[in-house]
C-alpha cells in the first residue's frame, strides 16, 4: 500500500480515541458556525434583506391558540408577538397583514386593533376572501386597506349565542340546581331559559361592544361615527361596495400594497412572512395536553361559546 | 499475561478478511448516522425541524424554506466530510470501528468519491437508490468499485 494514507491500521486504540474526539470536535464547530451564520441571514424567519414584514391574519380570531392540530384561528397573543417583532426590527420599515378571516372574539380583535394603531411603521391591510367583523376591525386599524372587488367584509356587529338545554332536560324530568347569590350571576347557563331581565342584560352587553367596535371603527377610518353607524347593522359588503362606502382604500391585492408600501416608504419592497409553523413534537404535546371530554369539559365549552364574537 | 499466552502454546491466531456483509455495514451506517446526528448535525434542528409545520405539509404537501434547505446542504457536506476523513485517517468510522469492518486502499480523494453519495447536487441522489441495490446484488458498492477501494471485515479464528 504505496499511496499516502492516514494513521489506519497502524492506530492504537488510544490514538483512535483522540482522533475520533478531534473530527467530531471540528465538524461540531464548523455545524454550529454554519447553524449561526444561516440563521443570521434568515433574520425572523425569511429573507435577508426583507424591509415588508407579511403577518397572516387567517382563521377565527382567538386570544390564544390552544395548539390544536391544523386548529387554523389566529390567535392574538401569537399576532401581538408578530407585531412586536416587526416593531423591533430595524430593517422592517413596513407591515402587511394578509387578512382571510370571518372575525372572532372581540377582545382578541381589539387586541390587535389596537397594537396596530400603535404601530411607528406603516401598516397595510390586503383583505383576501374574508375580512369581516374582528377581522375588518383589525383591517380598519392599519393607515391602508386593500381588498378584492370580490372580497366579503365589512360585517360591523357583535354576537353572542349559546345552546339552550332548558326545555330538553325538562321533557327528560332533569332539574337543573344551581345555587347562587347575586341575581345575574348564572346568566347565560345553558340548562334554563333566559328571564326577560336576564336578556335584555345580555342584550345591553352586546350593544355596548357594539357600540365600541363601531367607534373604533370609525376613528381608525377617520370618519364620524355617524358616517360609520349606517355602515354597521351587521351587513357584510364585497369589496367594490366597501370601496363605495369608504371601508376600503383600494381595491386589488398585495401587488398594490406593495406598490403603495414603495410609494411611503421610497424603497423596493422586499417581503418576509411571518410563519408560525409547528413541529411534530408541538402537535404531539398539544394533543397530550388537551382536555378530555368529560361532562365539566363539555359544561365550560357551552359556557365558553357564550362570549361575544365580532363575526 | 503474555507469557501465559506463551506457555499455552496455542497455535497462532488466523485471520481471515473477507468483504464487509451487508449487516454488518448497515450496522456501521446507522451508527454513524446516530452520531452525526447526536454530535455534528443538532445546531441544525431548529432551522431543519423549526420551519416544519406537519399540519401544513399534510394539507399543502412537503416543502423547504430557503433557510432549510440551505441547512440540508450543508448538514450533506458535512456528512460527506465526516465519512471520508475517518475513513482516511483511520481507515474506519465510529460505527465501523464497532462493527468492526474497515475501508481499505483508501486515500482522501478515494475516500471521497467512496462517499459521493452524499453530495447534495443531481446526480449524486441517484446513488441513494443504486448503492443499496449494487450492494445486494454484487456484494460491494459501485462507488467502491468506482474509487477502487474495498470495504473488508476480520474473521479472527
Amino acid at each position: 500500500m504505496a499511496k499516502k494514507q492516514g494513521v489506519q491500521d497502524g492506530a492504537s486504540t488510544a490514538t483512535k480515541i483522540w482522533v475520533t474526539l478531534l473530527i467530531l470536535f471540528g465538524l461540531a464547530i464548523i455545524g454550529a458556525f454554519t447553524a449561526a451564520v444561516i440563521t443570521l441571514f434568515n433574520g425572523a424567519g425569511g429573507g435577508y434583506g426583507a424591509n415588508v414584514a407579511v403577518i397572516p391574519v387567517e382563521g377565527v380570531l382567538v386570544a390564544n391558540d390552544d395548539g390544536s392540530f391544523g386548529s387554523g384561528v389566529a390567535a392574538s397573543d401569537t399576532l401581538l408577538e408578530d407585531i412586536r417583532k416587526a416593531e423591533g426590527e430595524s430593517s422592517i420599515k413596513a407591515v402587511i397583514f394578509r387578512i382571510n378571516s370571518p372575525g372572532g372574539s372581540a377582545v382578541a380583535s381589539d387586541e390587535v386593533a389596537t397594537a396596530i394603531r400603535r404601530m411607528q411603521k406603516p401598516s397595510v391591510a390586503v383583505i383576501r376572501e374574508v375580512g369581516a367583523s374582528g377581522a375588518y376591525w383589525v383591517a380598519s386599524a392599519t393607515d391602508h386597506v386593500v381588498a378584492n372587488p370580490m372580497s366579503v367584509t365589512g360585517s360591523i356587529g357583535v354576537l353572542g349565542s349559546y345552546l339552550s338545554f332548558g326545555r330538553f332536560l325538562e321533557h327528560w324530568n332533569v332539574t337543573y340546581n344551581q345555587l347562587i347569590s347575586g341575581e345575574m350571576k348564572d346568566v347565560g347557563t345553558p340548562f334554563r331559559e333566559l328571564t326577560p331581565q336576564e336578556r335584555l342584560f345580555l342584550q345591553q352587553k352586546l350593544d355596548a361592544i357594539h357600540e365600541y367596535f363601531l367607534q373604533s371603527v370609525a376613528e381608525n377610518r377617520n370618519m364620524s361615527a355617524e358616517q360609520v353607524r349606517p355602515l354597521a347593522d351587521g351587513r357584510f359588503f364585497l369589496g367594490s361596495e366597501a370601496k363605495e362606502n369608504g371601508l376600503v382604500d383600494q381595491l386589488g391585492g398585495e401587488e398594490e400594497a406593495l406598490d403603495w408600501i414603495n410609494a411611503t416608504i421610497k424603497a423596493e419592497p422586499v417581503t418576509v412572512v411571518y410563519e408560525h409553523r409547528r413541529s411534530l413534537l408541538d402537535v404531539l404535546t398539544s394533543l397530550s395536553a388537551q382536555r378530555s371530554l368529560t361532562p365539566a369539559a363539555a359544561l365550560q365549552a357551552m359556557q365558553e361559546e357564550s362570549v361575544p364574537m365580532a363575526r | 499475561m503474555r507469557d501465559l499466552y506463551a506457555s499455552l502454546r496455542l497455535p497462532p491466531q488466523r485471520v481471515y478478511v473477507k468483504d464487509a456483509s451487508l449487516l454488518r455495514r448497515l450496522g456501521a451506517f446507522v451508527a454513524d448516522l446516530l452520531l452525526l446526528d447526536f454530535a455534528v448535525f443538532s445546531s441544525f434542528g431548529s432551522l431543519l425541524l423549526g420551519s416544519f409545520d406537519i399540519g401544513q405539509a399534510l394539507r399543502e404537501g412537503f416543502t423547504l424554506s430557503p433557510a432549510a434547505y440551505a441547512a440540508a446542504v450543508v448538514m450533506a457536506l458535512l456528512g460527506l466530510a465526516y465519512f471520508s476523513l475517518f475513513e482516511y485517517v483511520l481507515g474506519q468510522t465510529p460505527g465501523m470501528m464497532l462493527l468492526n469492518i474497515r475501508a481499505v486502499n483508501v486515500t482522501l480523494w478515494r475516500a471521497a468519491v467512496r462517499n459521493a453519495y452524499m453530495v447534495p447536487l443531481f446526480p449524486f441522489p441517484l446513488l441513494w437508490v443504486i448503492e443499496p441495490v449494487h450492494l445486494a446484488l454484487r456484494k460491494t458498492r459501485l462507488l467502491e468499485v468506482i474509487s477502487r477501494t474495498r470495504t473488508i471485515e476480520y474473521i479472527s479464528y
